[in-house]
């Protein structure tokens, strides 16, 4: 067992650690890669084989694995295995390889009897013993994180050995970073957020407004933000002032630093007002606190520091701890053993202590020694920070909810932007997304059809008929009216059984615990069974959608959520409300009509391409899938397949994602994203 | 009960609260020392290694709901020693609390139609 438990050597606990072995096999919680939803179209019964769903990695003891998967959700398993408490195990269902993964504990083939099979050899495996002496550490390519080390106050100070920040002196602090993500490390990401809307101002252009005496306008809160003509900031939206022309007295306080100087953006400012602007120091008229000078400029720490320092004649050193320490080369404070900071972006307080002149602009805590210059200035805690939508400038996240994230299809990636609990921006993605089957030449009309099925599990009868009927349609052949009946009939059933899933899915995220046990329990039964059979479960499966319309909860959560633009794209169920609580109710309705178009149908098959011999030409068709509106266009060649498009209903809904999402608390939009149905095999990587 | 039979039961209760400190030690040991390994200290469980600082400074929206209770949470000293005296003053205990309770029902009201309940 590679996943043990370490102990140590000696029995002493040995009976208590059987006890505990035996317990663990009873209780077996499995992550499923990629996701529930596979298991189930897959026929995979769970409960019934006692593994209970884990709503995350820390919770499994199982990885079960759903067999093939691509590259990429096996680099997503590797780590959602590293991150599994000990004792854990990996059940490989089906074929494939899975090589970033430790080998498997337990294999079988892709059916609930294997699956039976398996997990029994697991408990036996477990019952034996969870504990070894001797245990190696998982380690896999995605894991090799690499510690950083940086700044506790300057995040933008990275560096690869410890040490001491050239900023400020203080220790630097370790932190992981992987080496092989391509992702930007949390420095990058946060300068970007602050850095993006203003990213033409580069430091040469800045440089040269600097140098410019021409009036421009420039934003009260982002100096380093000009223009030529009025506007608003890119940065926080503020309207352009015109900066004061007349030389004040607040370029004589600054003669000596050749930045403030130059840049005639000289303003004093309301800390916590930033619309009070003024040339005159004085007080708020809103608020009557000290208007702040505002000469530093925002951008500071995306410029290179020493750059603007060099060829400065007066420049200055003082410690950020001791303001009393000056000096005029760079070096340590005496006091405290801190770097000196170079004083040119405090212009305010070196005019203060060399000339003796009053600001206004705190000036009564500037008065008092010892003061860290800037006491209780806010505007460095929010400065480069991007603004929220309710005014206040907050540090924003990235969380990643996929590709395993309970509730929502696994291998679907989401990335959310997060300013508190409210979503900025979400970047979506698939893992295991589509594949050309015709990437190593042309296939065979009937191998295409079956390709195209594989590479569809969540709705593998809808797009073999697509397939068909695009095939049929370029080699003029067409079904009977009996097979078409059929694969209507078979259309209707995978329909149920998409949207009983989809049900299990939302019971799932929104906690409803019985919805989702028996929308799954329903789908087990329903997506291979014969017409007798449905017609049988029948009365169970409408008991179960009186239920659903019946929960008033249910409809009151989704009513507020998810409502698309009218211009939406968006052509799954719909409803005449077009809230996500629509899109549940139409799924509902589609149920219960395709329970209707199956009564009639003699037998129910996966619709099989009719003989088109070696016929050559050209075919369109389109098939309305559990998610939506899905067209192939397939160029026949003597029988083969040489070319085919083909446009999914995700590839469109995935789009909707943003508009739905953007500025609603978290749980809110995942409710949203939930509700559009998107299948990650539906979509490009 | 003698005393000697009262610092028995005492003695027992020590004993107990010690032995169950111990076995749990014991299990503790048994089930074995946790393992840092990669991965397991990143916060995010969905797959991807989140490399992004979540010890933020966090926007909460809810600052309203949490001034609106504070003001009817204050309140509630009030009635602690109005409850008290209510029995001697009767009615008029009864009218005074409902017209403090009007004006801060009407400042509530006032906050609604303010919009602080929407979420900004």
């Amino acid at each position: 067992m590679i996943g043990a438990r370490e102990t140590t050597e000696g029995g002493f606990f040995s009976p208590l650690q059987n006890i505990i072995s035996r317990a663990t096999a009873q209780r077996l919680s499995c992550l499923v890669v990629p996701g529930p939803e596979l298991a189930l179209a897959s026929g995979l019964d769970l409960p019934a084989a006692g593994l209970a769903l884990a709503a995350g990695p820390r919770q499994a003891n199982v990885l079960l694995l759903v067999l093939p998967l691509s590259e990429k959700l096996l680099t997503a398993a590797s780590i959602a295995y590293a991150q599994m408490p000990r004792p854990r195990m990996v059940l490989a269902l089906g074929e494939g390889t899975f090589s970033p993964l430790p080998e498997a504990d337990a294999t079988g083939p892709l059916t609930s009897e294997g699956l039976m099979e398996a997990t029994k050899k697991l408990r036996q495996i477990m019952a034996e013993g969870i504990f070894a002496t001797k245990i190696d550490d998982y380690d896999a390519p995605a894991l090799q994180t690499r510690i950083e080390y940086t700044c506790p106050m300057h995040p933008e100070v990275v560096s690869d050995e410890p040490g001491s920040c050239p900023k400020c002196g203080m220790f630097l602090v370790p932190k992981e970073t992987s080496t092989t993500s391509d992702t930007p490390s949390p420095h990058d990401h946060a300068t970007m957020a602050a850095s993006r809307p203003a990213a033409s101002v580069s430091s040469a252009e800045f440089a040269h407004t600097a140098d410019d005496n021409v009036a421009k306008y420039v934003c009260p809160m982002h100096p380093e933000v000009t223009s030529d003509a009025p506007g608003n900031c890119p940065k926080c939206g503020m309207n352009l002032v015109k900066p004061d022309e007349s030389e004040g007295h607040g370029h004589h306080t600054h003669s000596h630093s050749a930045h403030a100087d130059s840049e005639k953006t000289a303003k004093y400012v309301c800390p916590m007002h930033p619309e009070v602007t003024s040339n005159e120091p004085g007080s708020c008229p809103k608020c009557g606190m000290f208007l702040e000078e505002v000469t530093k400029a925002g951008g500071e720490e995306q410029h290179d520091h020493s750059s603007h320092a060099s060829g400065k004649e007066a420049a200055k050193y003082t410690c950020p701890m001791h303001p009393e320490v000056i000096s005029d080369s760079p070096g340590q404070c005496p006091k405290c053993g801190m770097n000196l900071e170079q004083q040119t972006t405090d212009d305010e307080h070196d005019g203060h202590q060399s000339s003796g002149h009053d600001h206004g602009g705190n000036a009564l805590l500037d008065g008092l020694i010892g003061l860290e210059p800037g006491f209780m200035s806010m505007i460095e805690m929010t400065d480069g920070t991007p603004r929220s939508s309710n005014g206040l400038q907050m540090e924003w996240i990235t969380a990643p909810f996929g590709p395993f994230f309970p509730g929502l299809p696994g291998g679907l990636t989401l990335e959310l932007e997060l300013d508190g609990d409210t979503v900025v921006e979400a970047k979506t993605g698939s893992l295991t997304g589509l594949q050309d089957p015709l990437k190593n030449g042309p296939l065979a009309a009937a191998d295409y059809v079956a390709a195209l099925g594989v590479q569809m599990p969540l709705a593998t009868i809808a797009y073999r008929l697509l397939a068909c009927r695009a095939i049929e349609v370029a080699g003029n052949t067409f079904a009977t009216p009996e097979i078409k009946a059929i694969r209507m009939a078979t259309l209707a059933r995978e329909r149920i059984a998409s949207h009983l899933s989809w049900l299990s899915q939302l019971g799932r995220q929104l906690g409803l615990k019985a919805v989702e046990r028996e929308a799954a329990t329903l789908h087990l039964l329903v997506h291979a069974a014969d017409p007798a059979t449905i017609q049988a479960l029948e009365p169970r499966v409408k008991k179960l959608l009186s239920k659903l319309r019946r929960t008033w909860f249910l409809s009151r959560r989704l009513a507020t959520v998810g409502a698309l633009p009218a211009s939406a794209a968006w052509d799954g169920p719909t409803s005449h409300d077009n809230t996500a609580a629509g899109r549940f109710t139409a799924r509902l309705d589609e149920i219960a009509t395709s329970l209707n178009e199956i009564k009639g149908a003699s037998s129910l098959s996966a619709p099989t391409l009719a003989d088109i011999g070696t016929a050559t030409g050209e075919g369109h068709a389109e098939v309305q899938t559990p998610r939506g509106l899905a067209s192939l266009h397939i160029k026949l060649e003597s029988g083969k397949v040489v070319s085919a498009t083909l446009k999914t209903p995700s590839m469109r809904h995935i789009k909707l994602v943003n508009p739905l999402i953007e500025q609603r608390e978290l749980a809110d939009a995942l409710v949203a994203v939930a509700s559009l149905d998107l299948s990650p095999w539906e979509l490009n990587t | 009960m003698s005393g000697l039979q009262q610092y028995g039961i005492l003695f027992g209760l020590t004993l107990g609260t010690l032995g169950f400190v111990l076995s749990l030690y014991a299990l503790a040991r048994a089930i074995g020392r946790s393992r840092a390994e990669a991965g397991k200290d990143v916060p995010a469980t969905a797959g991807q290694l989140s490399r992004d600082p979540v010890w933020v400074r966090y926007n909460a929206r809810y600052t309203g709901y949490a001034l609106l209770f504070l003001a009817f949470d204050m309140e509630m000293a009030f009635m602690y020693p109005w409850s008290v005296v209510y029995r001697e003053e009767g009615l008029v205990a009864l009218l005074d609390m409902g017209v403090f309770l009007a004006i801060l029902f009407l400042g509530l009201l006032y906050g609604w139609s303010q919009g602080v309940f929407r979420r900004q």
